[in-house]
């Protein structure tokens, strides 16, 4: 029968889930900056055309205020898919930790 | 009588480990029906809302037949597990009392016409919602990629 070195076995996963753990929650947060930071850009542009047109006359006052309405769904929509990111992502992370104690063990066998 | 290694259950409880991952899921897995769905439901409802520049009475019919198609897209999204995300994605999108589509819809029922520019820059947000939430699915994890 083989002697498994439970220690050391389980100092390997520690150390890979570790390393695995800090670059998905860096690489994570990196993007959902970028994500929410682009969304507000976007949104500051729509929000001049529609003053410039409000004032042309081609927008009514309830046409503005529907699209300013409409800004404010969707930012919670937005919002909704960030959460939405974060829940994959933590999935991802389950599976990758998976992948990982598996090949830690099976090499180790 | 040859007897089984511990290495064998020990591989044995990995496979049943990496097969026990679709339990324990927080969102639901990518859905190629669902994806489709969105995308194709999004070019109808910006070609539908070309209309609301001529009487909602006259196209009432086109307006009910793409409701019906969006309704079934909510249904089978509601049926999906783990799906409450996307589904809150098309509350928003819906809601008639809302400033998407649905709210779209009714303030073209009630006004019976609408103005070009509006028309124009209502589209470009519901264009965006509808992105918003095909995007969430296309990032959803493939059942197939689960196991390698």
């Amino acid at each position: 029968m083989a002697d498994f070195d439970f220690q050391s076995i389980l100092s390997d996963i520690k150390n890979s889930v570790t390393a695995l753990a800090l670059s998905t929650v860096k690489e994570y947060a990196n993007e959902a900056k970028a994500d929410a930071l682009q969304f507000v850009e976007n949104s500051k542009a729509n929000l001049q055309t529609w003053i410039v047109e409000l004032s042309q006359g081609q927008l009514t006052q309830a046409d503005f205020e529907d699209l300013v309405m409409g800004l404010k769904d969707l930012m919670q929509m937005n919002a909704l898919q960030q959460v939405g990111f974060s829940l994959i992502e933590a999935d991802q992370f389950k599976i990758s930790l998976l992948n990982t104690v598996i090949k830690t063990v099976v090499s180790l066998i | 009588m040859e007897t089984t290694k511990p290495s064998h259950y020990l591989r044995m409880a990995l496979v049943l480990v990496a097969f026990s991952f679709a339990g324990c899921a927080t969102i639901s897995s990518f859905d190629q029906y669902a994806y489709i769905q969105s995308t194709s439901l999004k070019v109808d409802a910006l070609n539908m809302m070309d209309l609301a520049q001529n009487n909602f009475s006259t196209n009432e019919k086109a307006v009910l037949e793409f409701q019906t198609k969006m309704q079934k897209a909510y249904e089978y999204e509601k049926n999906r597990p783990k799906n409450e995300i996307t589904v809150r994605q098309w509350d928003l999108l819906m809601d008639t009392t809302g400033h998407l589509l649905g709210g779209f819809i009714e303030r073209w029922k009630k006004e019976q016409k609408l103005n070009s520019a509006y028309i124009t820059e209502k589209k470009k947000q519901v264009s965006t919602a509808f992105d918003l939430i095909s995007g969430l699915e296309s990032k959803k994890i493939n059942p197939t990629n689960i196991s390698q």
